[in-house]
């Protein structure tokens, strides 16, 4: 069965894009130079960097990935909307944001350079930029697949279609556009997902009727099903280890994008605002993306099944919902609102990707032209479509993209928040560091591996050898691979920060560094006065997620 | 940047309103919707499109609103600047009265000093 589109949906879909170009244009208006390319011109109101920060985690990663992983392991998932960020929220707003504002630092590349040392700089360039392009490429590699559903165009197209726009706008009007244009895509975004929630409760009656439909209390168990065996592998301790402590601070509190939207406001108590209003709509955005999964995988008997592979990989579960209860007219909002949820990432990835590159490996002013900033956007645009071309050949990237990360992601993360809380941490000690994550990863991946070979499959007398070696390394032997990466992350942050603060002797170049106070936290900057309300919001935000944890244990 | 973001939310959430409204009205079919007791005949367009019409608005409205609040608070700042007081407040004293005179001359008569120079 396909869907059938009308002409209305293409139009819908097409006054939207409309829409995103024409902000563009405006903001093209104010555009001189490089600095007001990489720059925000004028001071935007606290409620635009909330919703852009938010869009930040309604990428299509979120929107279809998170939903397919709802419709395979329950609300489980709801662990990467809140463990997974509202911590890194809370560290952000007490932390880091204090710490920026204070040493009036404008991204993180910056902070390393300031902190350590310019070769520091440039290891962190480097790692954005793999990280990003990675990242933005399985955007698009899930948008165009929940796309092709509805418009039965050849993924590659696509593909082309959403790099396309995202760098039209982008190249137009630089972060100012980015920044803007957030606003309208999380608003449609909210328009197509709210309405299948509302008619999911329509259709149930109650949420006791749905647990019964779907005849499995696990599926609606949160911590419960992590004390035992469970379909996603992982235990109970990852989800504090892995999850909150090591990789949602990489994720959330320092990626590069979230700082270039925070130090878009100039006072830091209107960005520590602008964060928690985030984490707010952060942790009440499952009602719109993880309800409607439960909603689809409750509802299938009653539901027209489509005739799509991928329909049992749950990556199509939220356009196989749209497509039974919505009716044209509203399909040009579903495909408007996964175009945008694609380009919630690529936006940041390509204002990421051209800053990196132009002021951290270029070494390029302010001054400079503006079509050198709009070039590397075009380049970068194109690094993502080919990486998503090459990703559609891999159908679990997800979890690949997600091992990267562990691998070069969190140590560098480790070193950046090991320089932000200990003073005596030098830049050989971050370089060390750096270095030492990335060691301890492949060790711990090649102990995963050699975990689970069969000695069979190892030529020679090889195989006997290892497995006496089998036996020692029976922790390594992880049921998933998001398991793995879970632990793999909690060792890479440890060790990094261990290593960061051994090889961090008394150097010269640290008793020189004159910004060092600046550069640091210190913990009376989050009980000061002037920060009283801050530190009280975030309290809250934390007891309600506690509260939420503990309401659906 | 002269962009208020308000505007063109305003405006799409409206044109897509309207549309989906329209189209609600008068082409789409009625679909059935199962509930617990029965069947209903739902047109998804026709609520979705008033939704956002209602949205579009509101937003409007906000937009205003806060350009309005931005105007004062920029006057108000001006004012304290300025060290003029504020129109709604009552000068009681003769002596305030005074004070409030000597600043407004003392702010008229700087530029004319400075062009006797």
């Amino acid at each position: 069965m396909k869907l059938e589109l009308n002409l209305v949906d293409y139009a819908i879909v097409l006054i939207f894009v409309a829409f995103l170009f024409y902000v563009g244009m405006r903001c093209k208006q104010q555009m001189h130079s490089a600095n007001d390319f990489f720059l925000v011109a004028k001071k935007l109101p606290g409620w635009v960097i909330a919703a852009s920060l938010f869009s930040l985690g309604l990428t299509a990663f979120d929107v279809v990935g998170l939903s397919a992983l709802t419709a395979d392991h329950g609300i489980l998932s709801l662990h990467y909307f809140w463990m997974g960020t509202i911590p890194a929220i809370a560290f952000l707003v007490l932390c880091v944001i204090p710490v920026f504002a204070k040493a009036q630092v404008k991204n993180l590349p910056e902070y390393l350079q300031r902190r350590f040392d310019s070769d520091t700089r440039l290891i962190g360039a480097y790692v954005y930029i793999v990280l990003v392009s990675l990242f933005c490429a399985l955007n698009l590699f899930l948008g165009a697949k929940a796309l092709a559903f509805f418009c039965p165009l050849p993924q590659l197209v696509w593909i082309l279609i959403l790099t396309l726009i995202a760098a039209g706008y982008v190249v137009l009007g630089g972060l100012s556009a980015a920044i803007l244009n957030s606003v309208l895509l999380v608003s449609v975004i909210i328009f197509a997902l709210t309405p299948l929630s509302i008619l999911g409760i329509a259709h149930f009656g109650d949420w006791n009727k749905m647990v019964i439909e779907l005849m499995d209390k696990a599926y609606f168990q949160i911590w419960k099903p992590l004390l035992g065996l469970n379909s996603m592998g992982v235990k109970w301790e990852s989800i504090f280890t892995g999850l909150a402590l090591s990789m949602s601070l990489g994720i959330f509190a320092l990626d590069y994008s979230v700082i270039q939207r925070i130090q878009s406001l100039d006072d830091a108590q209107e960005a520590k605002k602008a964060a928690i209003t985030a984490g707010w709509l952060r942790m009440f955005s499952p009602f719109i993306i993880v309800f409607p999964a439960l909603v689809a995988v409750a509802a299938v008997p009653s539901l027209k099944l489509f005739d799509i592979k991928d329909a049992e990989s749950g990556v199509l579960i939220l356009p196989m919902l749209m497509g039974n209860w919505y009716t044209p007219g509203m399909f040009g909002v579903c495909m408007a609102a996964f175009i945008a949820s694609v380009l919630c990432s690529l936006q940041a990835g390509l204002m990421v990707f051209s800053a990196a590159v132009f002021s951290d490996i270029q070494n390029g002013t302010g001054h400079a032209k503006i079509t050198r900033a709009q070039k590397l956007v075009v380049a970068g645009a194109a690094v993502f479509a080919a990486l998503a071309l090459l990703l559609t050949q891999f159908p679990d990237a997800a979890n690949y993209v997600q091992a990267v990360f562990t691998f070069i992601g969190v140590p560098l993360c480790a070193v950046t928040i090991c320089g932000m809380l200990f003073a005596g941490c030098t830049s050989r000690g971050a370089k060390a560091g750096i270095l030492g994550g990335v060691i301890i990863a492949m060790l711990h991946y090649f102990c995963s591996i050699l975990s689970s070979i069969s000695p069979n499959l190892i030529p020679g007398g090889l195989g006997s050898l290892i497995e006496p070696i089998k036996g020692q390394l029976s922790y390594f032997g992880f049921r998933s691979v998001f398991a793995s990466n879970l632990s793999r992350s909690f060792f890479v942050f440890i060790g990094s920060i261990v290593i960061a603060l051994l090889f961090s002797g008394k150097s010269k170049d640290q008793s020189e560094n004159k910004d060092l106070n600046l550069l640091t936290f210190h913990i009376s900057s989050v009980f000061a006065r002037d920060n009283r309300m801050v530190l009280l919001s975030t309290i809250f935000l934390l007891v309600v997620m506690i509260l939420l944890n503990v309401g659906l244990w | 940047m002269n962009l208020d973001i308000t505007k063109p939310l305003a405006l799409m959430s409206v044109i897509i309103g309207v549309i989906l409204y329209l189209y609600g009205q008068m082409v789409a079919m009625p679909f059935a919707f199962d509930i617990p007791h029965g069947v209903v005949p739902i047109k998804i367009d026709q609520p979705c499109g008033l939704f956002y019409v209602l949205f579009g608005f509101v937003v409007w409205q906000f937009g205003r609103f806060s350009k309005i609040k931005t105007l004062h608070a920029g006057i108000k700042k001006r004012e304290k600047e300025l060290k003029i007081k504020e129109p709604t407040e009552k000068v009681e004293s003769a002596e305030e009265i005074k004070s409030v005179e000597t600043i407004e001359t003392n702010e008229t008569a700087k530029p004319e000093k400075s062009e006797e120079k």
